[in-house]
């Protein structure tokens, strides 16, 4: 055999591999499902849009980012980071109106594909062969917080046009929502200009600084996604294991707890009784109480307290999610959610056992 | 004869025999064979199955280069990729490798001094052994750049699970500091207070630290069932799902 047919196929052999590897990352993704459908391309939220941008109340800024999903479908890189961490997926969007669908396929971590239809969500993992669905509530409509008539976002929040800014390729108006106390953190948003998509967001500090970021890297507008081949994907169960994530509906109040003193501006959104954690350890289920003021969202996770899972109170940060463990007498609290420590220290010294 | 008993699991021929049918295909692959070494080639394989795998597996290779993702669809399919990257798994990694990756030394690893021959155990510039084992260098290195790549796009999931496991704190990429509790951050009227008077205060550079399976199981209730805010459709949706490498971490405690 000639050395240069040897060589070729060490060459090969390397190559070989490195393609195959790509090919089985192609196939664990599956195949882009991007095919020509004509989505119409209709003018989201129609009377916030027709407002010059300086003139826009944040009222009419959150109607628009969040019509801007309801009648487009478009195809992007969407990039989250925190901290040195980051993390990258790749987006198909649709909406035909009344139906929204969306697969998210991670292009960093563990092996997975998320579809969503409105509230239902399906998580492929294909190392472990497992379909995980559940449905997160208040996906399909506009936050039920925003709606009720006690609740005002400007009495929090004020925003402000801070100018424009080119991102994955279009313009964008470029907002900043700054709170009116410390409970709660400024948001500084890409919206874009023609569409009202929100194209980048960062969490920021009380001291400016970014806490996470969440942005399109590249993005095609309008591109030719089909629903019901994302529906197709999106059923394709047959041969997974189908877990699925149930959590009970349920009240403070029945399970016997209540807050001193409202946390100014978060309103309590629901209540769950979360079934027997998946670890081990873990024998009971826990209480979750949620809490959002519109734009940041709080849990409280309540469970009897174990002295050998339970540690010593504890502060963490992750980003711009914060973590509040305490003991409570008999009970363990966990408080989390995307606000400053206060925020959460409030919450815990406010809540209280009735029964 | 059957030289598929006697071939090793890295294609490595056992005998000058073997290493002459292997020689054989490679040049029946290379199109240099006459029609008396082309048959004597056929006749190997013929008798020989590991030979015929071997012969198959060339040409799949071939059809990846050339055709990309359907035809490693079949190779895969065949389960030769499976083999592969077992291989790969139980490959020892040469230090040279490493270098490579790390960019410590951006010289090539060094294939060995003096090929092996097999028959002798005398160096041999051509030697089948010497093809075999650079290729297992070369699949190594791939293997470490790949394990390089992943770690990278992990980000901080190895922390978490470092921690999960009592690794030593100094090997985190975050900071911990023990802080007084708050004046204002006492439990609620009539209960004890916390075990211990003071507050772990954890700061990451990750951005995602993981306490324990326990933890990221309410961090993921957290995501999933948390208030939708006026950009959760589909901002706060695909933060999360792009952001949830939880989801599965947490499964592999």
């Amino acid at each position: 055999m000639s050395q240069g047919g040897r060589l070729r196929r060490l060459h090969g052999s390397a190559l070989a591999l490195l393609l195959a590897t790509a090919a089985a990352q192609a196939q664990t993704s599956g195949a882009a499902p991007a095919v020509a459908a004509g989505v119409a391309d209709r003018s989201a939220a129609a009377s916030p849009a027709g407002t010059p941008a300086a003139q826009r109340s944040l009222s009419d800024w959150l109607a628009r980012m969040h019509e801007a999903a309801r009648g487009r479908a478009f195809i992007g890189t969407f990039v989250v980071s925190a901290g040195n961490a980051m993390s990258s997926a790749r987006i198909w969007h649709i909406c035909d109106g009344t139906q929204q669908m969306e697969r998210v396929e991670p292009l960093t971590g563990p092996p997975r594909s998320v579809f969503r239809r409105n509230d239902q969500v399906v998580t492929f993992l294909p190392e472990q062969k497992v379909a995980r669905t559940e449905r997160r509530e208040g996906m399909a409509g506009f936050p039920a917080v925003l709606q009720s008539a006690d609740h005002s976002l400007p009495d929090f929040y004020a925003v402000k046009l801070e100018g424009s800014e080119r991102v994955a390729g279009y313009d964008a108006d470029v907002i900043l929502l700054s709170p009116k106390d410390k409970l709660r953190f400024p948001y500084r948003i890409w919206v874009e200009k023609r569409t009202g998509l929100v194209v980048k967001l960062h969490t920021l500090d009380t001291d400016g600084r970014v806490l996470e970021q969440a942005a399109f890297s590249e993005l095609q507008l309008d591109a030719p996604v089909r629903m019901e081949r994302l529906a197709q994907m999106m059923n394709a169960t047959e041969g997974w294991r189908v877990e699925r994530t149930e959590a009970v509906r349920t009240t403070a109040e029945a399970e016997g707890w209540a807050l001193r003193a409202a946390v100014p501006g978060f309103q309590p959104v629901s209540c769950y009784k979360r079934p027997a954690a998946r670890s081990a350890e873990a024998r009971s289920g826990a209480v979750q109480w949620v809490f959002s003021d519109g734009l940041a969202s709080v849990s409280l996770f309540i469970e009897p307290f174990d002295r050998q899972r339970h540690g010593s109170d504890s502060l963490m940060s992750a980003g711009a999610t914060h973590t509040l463990s305490r003991r409570l007498d008999q009970w363990w609290l966990t408080a989390v959610g995307e606000v400053p420590p206060a925020t959460l220290q409030q919450f815990a010294s406010g809540l209280e056992r009735r029964r | 004869m059957d030289m598929g008993k006697n071939h090793t699991d890295d294609n490595t021929p056992a005998t000058a025999a073997e290493g002459a049918a292997l020689e054989l295909l490679s040049q029946l692959a290379d199109g240099q064979c006459d029609a008396d070494l082309a048959g004597r080639a056929v006749s190997h394989c013929l008798a020989d199955g590991e030979l015929r795998r071997t012969w198959v597996e060339w040409h799949l290779i071939g059809d990846v280069m050339r055709e990309g993702a359907p035809a490693a669809s079949g190779w895969q399919r065949s389960g030769t990729a499976a083999a592969v990257m077992a291989r790969l798994a139980s490959e020892p990694v040469p230090q040279a490798a490493v270098r490579l990756v790390t960019r410590d030394q951006p010289d090539l690893p060094q294939a060995p001094a003096r090929p092996i021959d097999v028959t002798t155990g005398r160096s041999a510039a051509n030697d089948a052994v010497f093809r075999w084992r650079l290729v297992a260098g070369v699949t190594s290195l791939l293997a470490v750049g790949s394990l390089a790549f992943a770690l990278w796009g992990q980000g901080s999931r190895a922390p978490g699970a470092e921690l999960a496991q009592g690794a030593p704190a100094p090997a985190l990429p975050y900071a911990v500091v023990v802080a007084p509790a708050p004046a204002g951050a006492s439990v609620a009227a009539g209960t004890p207070a916390a075990p211990a008077g003071s507050e772990i205060v954890v700061a990451s550079a990750q951005g995602q630290v993981i306490r324990d399976a326990r933890l990221e199981e309410l961090l993921a209730a957290h995501r999933q069932m948390g208030a939708p805010n006026a950009w959760q459709v589909p901002s706060g949706f695909l933060r999360n799902a792009t952001f949830d490498t939880t989801l599965t971490s947490g499964e592999r405690r």
